[in-house]
């Protein structure tokens, strides 16, 4: 009989119990903190548009625009993965919760980053330069490379030699503002 | 001798939640030869791996599927790690095998609801799948995704779990034992379905052996083989034996699945009770130059990633070798003899899963 009954207590619970499910939309979902709804820029007075977020983003979701000062996203790209967040040298950009609401269109988010130059000077770039090091003052230490978010600069105590790879360096100026002998100037 | 007949099962059938195709070849109802074709749903993501860096290749590889997604990430990073000497953190090696156990428990949920679901018994299915729900809240609690959770990196992971919310899982996955045994009970005492598992689709131990079955398919026919053995991420400090049976019928491979629920439970406990504290990631400098085969137990079974890099940020070549790749031949070999009505039910018990097979 137990053979044949397995399932009778589940059922019965089930009759008399409340509905797994909820009345979504009419009762809006919960999301816990972490969730994954969608990239948002929180200030967009931190971006100094390096481009680092279009270069990691595995879809090719988001595009900077340097010279128009704009940074855009198309949303219906966007996987949600976060590489973006992790690479932001200036820590602007965050996953929060809301999903993307459905659309017929797949126009791209655009976000207009105001007077760009001023921005980057006070964020410690100037005008999407180069950065360069004072190797008379430079004690080698490597704080420069090591925050360098596009891996652009080595240093080699050993030899006292502090080289840029130019095409790699994005012009952020983190190396700047990192420098405990203050030897990096962005030209 | 009866007469013969082709009748062509999928791409599109009722019960396949992905596409396959099987020849059928019939003598009256019962299956001479099953002709499998595949390739509905190739995305190409190994030649993906071309125009994407090593480390964002890790988002690709988490996407060849939405089951065993973190497993794919999980697998292939220590592939790199490997190539690369990365000594990753002990406490991400720990939060590494917690994920991956949910994801075993996740998988197997999902598979014995759409199990329910091939032969008829729908309530059953959604009692799977309620269950199954609580394990994806507890995916979304801690990595803000529910099915594709982007938590792996070179090197670690990018999320911490905090001990509370650690003990806190345990304590949900204690509540859930009761609810999970009544439910699983169905599967593996009730009559009628019983009626539809018990003495259908063999696979002897030398032909699971020969034909290379892995994952519950090869261990419910007496395969001991499991690639947590191997002592990968932090296996080697947790104590267990792979589950095995020796009947190889489609109630072996239900009851293996079932019983690596619960040691998947068992795994999560003493993880969470052994788990250090200490740093997440370690941080990774330079390109991989090398070549590794890293082999991982997914819920399916044994998956292999092949990376081989030239120094440079792009890989040469990564090569996935997925579970039902390697079980579709022993899936031929069960549907020999077997009546046309238990086909669905034979192609189910692999659990397939396609997207992961094309890539």
């Amino acid at each position: 009989m137990s053979k044949l009954m397995s399932f009778t207590g589940t059922v019965l619970k089930s009759l008399f119990s409340k509905p797994a499910t909820t009345a979504y939309p009419a009762k809006p979902a919960e999301y816990p903190e972490r969730t994954r709804g969608h990239v948002e820029m929180i200030d967009v007075k931190d971006c100094i548009l390096c481009g680092l977020c279009e270069k990691s983003c595995p879809p090719g979701a988001i595009k900077v625009d340097r010279n128009g000062g704009t940074w855009s996203i198309q949303r219906f790209d966007c996987i949600q993965c976060g590489y973006c967040v992790d690479k932001c040298p200036k820590k602007t950009l965050k996953i929060i919760p809301g999903y993307q609401e459905p659309g017929a269109e797949k126009t791209p988010e655009t976000l207009v980053v105001k007077d760009v130059t001023a921005e980057a000077e006070a964020a410690g770039g100037a005008k999407g330069g180069k950065p360069k090091a004072n190797l008379d003052e430079c004690v080698f230490c490597g704080l420069c490379a090591k925050n360098c978010p596009a891996s652009a600069i080595e240093v080699d105590r050993a030899a006292k030699s502090w080289k840029l790879n130019e095409e790699a360096c994005v012009g952020c100026g983190l190396c700047k503002t990192k420098c405990p002998k203050k030897c990096i100037e962005m030209e | 001798m009866g007469k013969r007949s082709v009748v062509p099962f999928g791409p599109h059938h009722p019960v396949l939640p992905e596409p396959i195709h099987l020849d059928l070849v019939l003598e009256d109802e019962t299956v001479i030869e099953a002709v499998p074709s595949i390739g509905y749903i190739h995305r190409g993501l190994e030649t993906l791996v071309k125009k994407k860096d090593y480390k964002q290749y890790v988002y690709v590889v988490e996407r060849i599927c939405g089951i065993c997604s973190f497993m794919h990430g999980m697998g292939y990073c220590e592939s790199i790690e490997h190539v690369m000497n990365v000594e990753v953190p002990v406490r991400a090696k720990y939060l590494r095998t917690i994920w991956a156990e949910l994801s075993r428990i996740h998988s197997h949920l999902l598979w014995l609801g759409l199990f329910a679901d091939a032969f008829g018994f729908e309530s059953l299915f959604m009692h799977s799948w309620r269950l199954r729900e609580k394990i994806l809240d507890m995916f979304e609690y801690s990595t803000g995704g529910r099915v594709i959770f982007s938590v792996n990196t070179v090197g670690g992971v990018l999320k911490d779990m905090p001990n509370e919310m650690l003990t806190k899982f345990v304590k949900m996955l204690d509540e859930m034992d009761g609810e999970l045994r009544k439910v699983t009970g169905v599967f593996l005492n009730d009559y009628t379905v019983n009626s539809r598992l018990r003495d259908v689709g063999f696979l002897t131990y030398e032909k699971a052996w020969e034909l290379g079955a892995v994952g519950p398919m090869g261990k419910a026919s007496g395969l001991n083989v499991d690639m947590r053995q191997r002592k990968y991420a932090a296996y080697g400090d947790l104590d267990f034996t792979p589950i095995t049976s020796n009947v190889g019928d489609c109630y072996a491979r239900t009851d293996v699945r079932i019983q690596e629920i619960f040691q998947s439970i068992d795994l999560i406990r003493q993880a969470v009770a052994k788990i250090p504290e200490g740093p997440i990631a370690t941080d990774v400098k330079g390109t991989p130059n090398g070549e590794y085969f890293m082999r991982v137990e997914q819920p399916r079974g044994e998956a292999v990633f092949y990376t081989r890099g030239n120094g440079s940020m792009y890989l040469d070549r990564a090569r996935i070798r997925t579970p039902t790749f390697a079980n579709i031949p022993a899936l031929l070999e069960t549907l020999k003899g077997a009546q046309l009505a238990d086909v669905p039910l034979l192609v189910l018990t692999i659990d397939p899963c396609i997207s992961c097979t094309e890539r």
